[in-house]
């Protein structure tokens, strides 16, 4: 990483996100993915403890509270820096946008993979036992949590998939997985959407 | 931070402040209550206590009577002036400060005083012979409270630390401070509710992790999630529901009351009268299993424990969807809960606590007084900034309600949802709708509603100058940024361009907690039938688009097909316009595909005349 000028010492400063020598805020480094940012190995699993006390920890140096008193450039700084914290938090916690964060880290272009068929079949079942389900009668808690046990299943069993072929990507012939990679991230946007679908019927069941 | 950590634990290294007697400088918290207003400091052995006024009583009543001699009674004395003088005594100011009129009279319809537009837009209320501001009236509270201290204290107060609701919004906030500066008090700040009352419990207790605050008062429900270390207080998710409080319960005892007097059409004193009734003997069955009342006339009755709680079941239950919300939000289980502190008078209802322990499958926490916790916690925040005014207590919040923009067919796109935390910046791609488009309108919307009419609507602009392309070819940006004080920018920018358009809006501006609280419940009741408004919309709009790019796919390559094919798509072109009328999303989206069955050899001709590059092959992703 090539060294830079400090905005306002006007001295050389490394990478980092603040001046070696004046200790100003400096700008944010969009090339520093959201690992690095973290202290976190690059990968599909993540320690969540260990992101959130990161997280905690940058909070503590950048966020705009402790620049409420400093001038415009440093308080728009910090205001960038933790638009950027919140954004890695999100991107790093939720398992299908770390799996899309990691396929373009990897330069993978956002191409449609078509789906496998058998894979839709299992779907449009699925969705049909849900659609079955109402939540107003007695039975539906019982249904819905059901559902719901078989669709978080699938979708840590997806999740391990991926962290399994993230591991193979990462090594030799990494280009080669990542069609492969994409495919499964769909899949998992699917169980994703099923559940985020359950939690709709599960708040009506719920009243 | 180090001073930090000798707070949350107590005693291991003590603040010169706090160690010698006599330097603590004279600041208290104040919890200015709808109903109830408290004041609290730090006692000589490191406790936060509340102060009592003359008659050991903590809690003054949040009233204000003006008498026509020109004198100003505040608490028990004003509250039981109230029946007799309806017009002279201002009772809830709370809900008035930093509202218009208008906001007031549509949200208050049945309010006895008459309003009048002051300045700036802000409400003057007509008590007797005077008119008076909210802000007026909460610093006739506030001076109270600060009398109450200063004599307890020994000398007048250096500052104060007066909680808000989260909700509030900046206008709120300040008429809140407005209100402190009348009464000659100095705001160390401002803090939300739940995080006073989280505050106490962590600094008191010494406890960290993660804790959900229950917070059922007279008239509103809050829940919110908060996760306390190392001196960050981090708001997970907060909901709530305005139309649902203690006030709900005595209404069902007042309804029994009226029922067993026989009255149809009872007069305004006769409700009075019950209502107080129903709150007495509400607060007595907390702690009896069995209550002995008599009516105004003479009638007597009873009521047991158990028929009341069977009476008000279903209502405290429906708080019980929010909570469950509020932790699926937070991304946490009940069971990952360090506890659960209870906040708010009603939470004394036996039935309430045992539904909230049962739900989080623990007991809640409740050694701190639920009526004095949230005093007691923004008297530690005082004592902090007053003892030492460097050091910060880092809150990271979210955005309680998600922001979205309206698309077509009248439907919403969240951009931010709800409890994203701040500050945040999200973006979303959109494109033209017809072929040479050169305007977008932009609608900021606020809610959880599926349909962008169902939901707040918080600002609206254009952006012009989009050169004329084909439906689609054009990609616009629309960036929302909500910074650290919840004040957000909505940026809309057409790529290929450059052209841009941007508007800072207020979010929370003009919009209650109450509100707030109100669309999210809006939100659950009517999910199912908002999923089938939005499934029919999306499909009618899905429809107006294959139309669309079918109409403008004729035009250009019209002479690609025969007569007889093209008799076929404009039949099925029929179809589809027919069936789009209809009411079934299903339907539509059948004849959607029809459509594209029935012209995908149109559609592969057009792609090969575009390949051979005899024509631009732009459109051919819109109709296939």
């Amino acid at each position: 990483m090539a060294n830079v000028v400090c905005w306002s010492c006007r001295g050389v400063t490394g990478p980092g996100l603040f001046c070696r020598t004046c200790d100003a805020i400096l700008p944010v480094d969009h090339g520093v993915d959201f690992f690095r940012l973290f202290g976190l190995e690059v990968g599909f699993v993540v320690d969540r403890t260990l992101l959130e006390e990161r997280y905690r920890e940058l909070q503590k140096r950048l966020h705009p509270d402790f620049f409420a008193s400093r001038g415009a450039m440093e308080r728009r700084l910090s205001l960038e820096h933790v638009t950027r914290v919140n954004e890695a938090l999100r991107t790093l916690t939720h398992p299908l946008e770390r799996a899309g964060y990691l396929l373009r880290l990897a330069g993978w272009q956002e191409e449609k993979i078509p789906p496998d068929t058998a894979f839709l079949a299992e779907v449009m079942e699925q969705r049909e036992a849900l659609d079955e389900v109402d939540p107003g009668a007695g039975d539906a808690h019982e249904r819905l949590a059901t559902l719901r046990a078989e669709a978080e299943q699938r979708a840590r069993a997806e999740e391990a998939r991926l962290a399994e072929m993230f591991v193979a990507a990462f090594g030799a012939d990494g280009q080669e997985w990542l069609p492969r990679i994409a495919r499964h991230t769909d899949r998992l946007r699917y169980h994703q959407r099923f559940l985020e679908e359950l939690d709709r019927l599960e708040d009506q069941a719920f009243e | 931070m180090e001073v930090l950590l000798d707070i949350m634990e107590p005693g291991k290294s003590p603040d010169p402040h706090q160690a010698v007697p006599g330097a603590r400088k004279r600041v208290v918290g104040i919890d200015l209550g709808t109903t109830y207003s408290l004041v609290a400091a730090i006692g000589v052995e490191g406790q936060p206590l509340c102060i009592p006024d003359e008659d050991g009583r903590v809690a003054l009543p949040s009233v204000v009577h003006y008498g026509a001699d020109g004198r100003i009674i505040t608490g028990e004395t004003a509250r039981d002036l109230a029946p007799s003088h309806p017009v002279e005594t201002i009772l809830s100011v709370k809900r008035y400060m930093g509202r218009g009129v208008e906001d007031i009279r549509r949200r208050h319809p049945m309010i006895p005083h008459v309003l009048e537009e002051g300045p700036g837009g802000m409400v003057r209320i007509v008590a007797g012979e005077r008119t008076v501001s909210p802000v007026e009236v909460s610093s006739e509270i506030l001076k109270e409270l600060k009398s109450r201290a200063e004599d307890t204290l020994g000398g007048p107060l250096h500052g104060v630390v007066i909680t808000v609701p989260a909700y509030f919004d900046d206008a709120q906030r300040q008429a809140t401070k407005d209100a402190a500066r009348v009464a000659g008090l100095e705001v160390l700040r401002l803090l939300n509710e739940p995080t006073a009352a989280a505050l106490a419990y962590g600094l008191e207790k010494g406890r960290e992790g993660m804790y959900a605050i229950y917070d059922l008062g007279g008239g509103t429900f809050d829940v919110s999630l908060l996760k306390l270390e190392k001196g960050i207080f981090q708001v997970r998710a907060t909901g709530g529901d305005s139309a649902l409080g203690g006030d709900d319960f005595d209404h069902w005892l007042m309804a029994r009351f009226l029922g067993e007097l026989g009255e149809e059409h009872p007069q305004p004193g006769l409700i009075q009268a019950c209502r107080k009734l129903a709150r007495e003997v509400k607060e007595r069955l907390s702690d009896e299993e069995e209550v002995a009342y008599a009516l105004p006339g003479g009638t007597t009755g009873r009521v047991t424990r158990d028929a009341f709680e069977a009476g008000i079941r279903e209502l405290a239950r429906k708080t019980l969807p929010i909570c469950r919300r509020v932790l699926k939000d937070g991304g946490v289980g009940a069971e990952e809960l360090q506890g659960v502190v209870l906040v708010g008078g009603s939470t004394r209802v036996p039935l309430v606590r045992r539904l909230v322990a049962e739900f989080f499958g623990r007991e809640p926490l409740t050694d701190l007084d639920p009526d004095q916790v949230v005093a007691l916690g923004a008297a530690h925040q005082a004592d902090l900034l007053g003892g030492n005014d460097t050091q910060e207590m880092l809150l990271l919040d979210v955005t309680p309600l998600s922001l979205g923009i309206e698309t077509m067919g009248d439907l919403v796109e969240k951009i931010v949802p709800r409890n994203s935390p701040i500050p945040t910046a999200r973006a979303q791609d959109f494109t033209t709708f017809k072929d040479g488009q050169t305007a977008m309108a932009v609608h900021v919307v606020q809610g959880e509603r599926e349909l962008a009419s169902q939901c707040r609507s918080l600002a609206r602009f254009e952006l012009r100058g989009i050169p004329p392309m084909a439906a689609g070819a054009a990609r616009i940006r629309v960036t929302y940024r909500v910074d650290a004080d919840g004040l957000l920018t909505v940026a809309a920018r057409e790529e290929t361009t450059g052209v841009e358009q941007s508007i800072v809006v207020q979010p929370s501006y003009g919009l209650t907690d109450e509100e707030i609280a109100g669309m999210l419940q809006e939100a659950m009741r009517h999910g199912a039938a908002d999923m089938e408004a939005r499934l029919l919309n999306e499909a009618r709009v899905e429809a107006e688009r294959v139309l669309a790019a079918a109409g403008s796919a004729l035009r250009d390559d019209g002479d690609l097909l025969n007569e007889n094919e093209l008799k076929r798509v404009k039949a099925l072109m029929l179809a589809l316009w027919e069936t789009s009328r209809g009411q079934s999303a299903a339907t539509i989206d059948q004849a959607v595909r029809e459509m594209d069955a029935g012209t995908r050899f149109f559609a592969q001709r057009r792609m090969d005349r575009s390949l051979q590059g005899a024509m631009t092959g732009r459109k051919v992703d819109d109709f296939a």
